[in-house]
């Protein structure tokens, strides 16, 4: 990169040469760090490739693909085709070729048959939608196709004042909603169950009973999931969890929807900040929820000789060596800060002071919030008089 | 260090076909680079960002054509948007005030970490986001991202002149640096803690 960079601006100097490599230099292993959750998401949501997606629709009055062109009706008295495949016998490829285009014509006979039936129920749905259709078979078409909005002969009947038909420009479709709405696209993935007014993606959504829980303990995810606006049960739905500081997701607990499509999955013993997520069936993945976790800490005073100096000993639980305790003494009905230390690797430190600078003052620590845990407050002491 | 282009067209077809090998392989050889970015540009929360772009370019695979460079164009314009989608909720869910109104402490060791070990990759990460916004973006999508001047433009939404003069500026700026400095030659001293502050 600095070669291309010095080609558009010049030479670089030496430094900025060698700070450009370290900046695009090789992986550092904590970067990779989350190799293993990035696969599980890759397979948890990879999509099968567009081309074999994309269903291939034929419809009457459009233009058939290129393919099916090619392989279009036989004209009558037209030569057959001539493409022999080379090291064929000429009878065998004569033979293919006739097969060919025996199969060709089948399919375009199925074309069109389909092609037709097509026409028939999309202007037999059109009908019955309109409520056009005589009362005994309009029933019947409710009953069928009641999930796409097709009105019943009776229901019809006594509606008929106040319904508007559809109009001119956007005839009704089969498919459509009565309010003239194009029904949701079925994308790949969902999983909306059968008879469904519409097909829409799996939403999977996450909540915490408690976003800041006291360190160690235990802490909950909720998630719901819905297909089309309906709960999705059974469904097996993971939760991955991100611990502060770390690239990696880990799964870490798995559940089955019950009938609401609700699901409780517990973590034990959390220890640090985490974002945690939610994966469900056909790529769902819900919003991160964070939680945090507040360390324990406990101040305790440990009386000088003589009442010259006293300890305030912090002891701080879940914490981290190096994290900032502040000494807050309370006067005048608030907490002022007085000193700033750091947890050593014990988590451990104290505060020496002199007795009499804080005879009868209550004293009290409060553990600073880092990326990895919550601020915290310890318990308050109160320094009695000498003697 | 440069970024041959061209060496994950194999793995990104293969990754677009749905093979996990191929994927694993684009992952490695371009989500380093992704978090670089994204904290060059300031994102409160990369690894989270980086996952969310990385799951976008999953859903979209499959629909996704062109080769390598396209590729890091893409992804890293999707990462740039997330950002933006980050910054936003964030600042829709404004975190709570610490107690006692308290603030964080920095991060100290950083710069000790800096000094001690010469110049890592995270504090030369660190020196960059110290520019200017558009120069250290300009710099990081055509250093770290590997891509060309008008692409950069073309995901900054900037002519490849604007780009090029913040190219030029941060590029300076950098230079000028005292740590960057005393990288020239291995046997150079290593900048104090004043220098590097």
């Amino acid at each position: 990169m600095p070669s291309d960079l010095s080609g558009e601006f010049g030479p670089l100097d030496p430094g900025l040469e060698e700070y450009l490599q370290i900046l695009a230099a090789g992986p550092e292993a904590a970067e990779l760090a989350g190799e293993q959750g990035a696969l599980t998401m890759f397979q948890l949501n990879r999509q099968p490739l567009a081309n074999s997606t994309q269903p291939l629709a034929v419809e009457p009055g459009w233009p058939l693909p290129a393919a099916a062109a090619q392989a279009g009706p036989p004209e009558a008295g037209a030569p057959e085709g001539g493409a022999h495949w080379a090291g064929r016998s000429g009878s065998d490829g004569e033979g293919r070729d006739a097969r060919k285009a025996a199969r060709a014509a089948a399919r375009w006979r199925v074309r069109l048959a389909a092609a037709a039936a097509v026409v028939l129920v999309g202007g037999f749905a059109g009908a019955a939608y309109a409520s056009a259709l005589p009362a005994p078979v309009q029933h019947l078409a409710h009953v069928a196709l009641a999930f796409a909005g097709v009105p019943d002969s009776q229901r019809a009947g006594g509606k008929r004042a106040q319904h508007t038909p559809p109009s001119a420009h956007h005839p009704p479709v089969p498919g459509a909603t009565p309010t003239g709405q194009a029904p949701l696209p079925t994308q790949p993935g969902t999983s909306a169950s059968p008879g469904s007014a519409a097909t829409s993606p799996d939403v999977l959504a996450a909540t915490t009973p408690a976003s800041l829980i006291a360190a160690g303990t235990q802490a909950a995810v909720d998630g719901t999931l819905r297909a089309g606006g309906h709960a999705v049960a059974g469904a097996h739905v993971t939760l991955f969890e991100r611990p502060a500081d770390r690239l990696g997701w880990q799964l870490v607990a798995a559940a089955t929807t019950n009938d609401q499509g609700n699901v409780a999955l517990v973590v034990s013993a959390l220890d640090t900040n985490a974002v945690f997520r939610l994966t469900g069936p056909g790529g769902a993945v819900s919003l991160p929820v964070r939680i945090r976790v507040t360390p324990s800490v406990t101040v305790a005073l440990d009386a000088g000789s003589r009442g010259l100096a006293d300890i305030l000993v912090v002891t701080a639980q879940y914490a981290n060596r190096g994290d900032a305790v502040v000494l807050q003494v309370q006067r005048g009905g608030t907490w002022q800060p007085v000193r700033i230390q750091r947890l050593a690797a014990s988590l451990k430190t104290g505060f020496g002071f002199k007795t009499a600078n804080f005879e009868n003052d209550a004293l009290r620590v409060v553990l600073l919030a880092t990326s990895r845990h919550a601020a915290a407050v310890s318990n308050a002491v109160t320094v009695p008089a000498p003697g | 260090m440069a970024m041959q282009t061209g060496v994950l067209d194999d793995a990104l077809a293969r990754a677009s076909a749905g093979d996990e090998s191929g994927f694993l392989e684009l992952w490695r050889g371009l989500q380093p680079r992704l978090l670089r970015f994204l904290r060059v540009i300031g994102c409160d929360d990369p690894e989270d960002v980086a996952s969310e772009t990385w799951l976008q370019v999953v859903r979209d695979l499959h629909r996704f054509a062109g080769g390598e460079d396209d590729f890091r164009r893409w992804l890293f314009t999707i990462a740039r948007h997330r950002t933006v989608d980050a910054a936003r909720a964030r600042a829709r869910r404004p975190a709570e005030p610490l107690s006692a109104g308290l603030d964080i402490l920095p991060d100290a060791h950083l710069v000790e970490e800096q000094v001690i070990e010469g110049m890592s990759v995270r504090g030369a990460v660190t020196l960059l986001a110290g520019l200017s916004a558009d120069q250290a973006e300009a710099v990081a999508l055509r250093v770290i991202a590997g891509l060309e001047t008008p692409d950069v433009a073309t995901i900054l939404g900037k002519s490849p002149g604007a780009v090029r003069v913040a190219l030029h500026r941060g590029l300076k700026a950098l230079a000028d640096n005292p740590s960057v400095r005393a990288l020239a030659g291995s046997a150079g001293p290593l900048p104090t803690t004043e220098e590097v502050d």
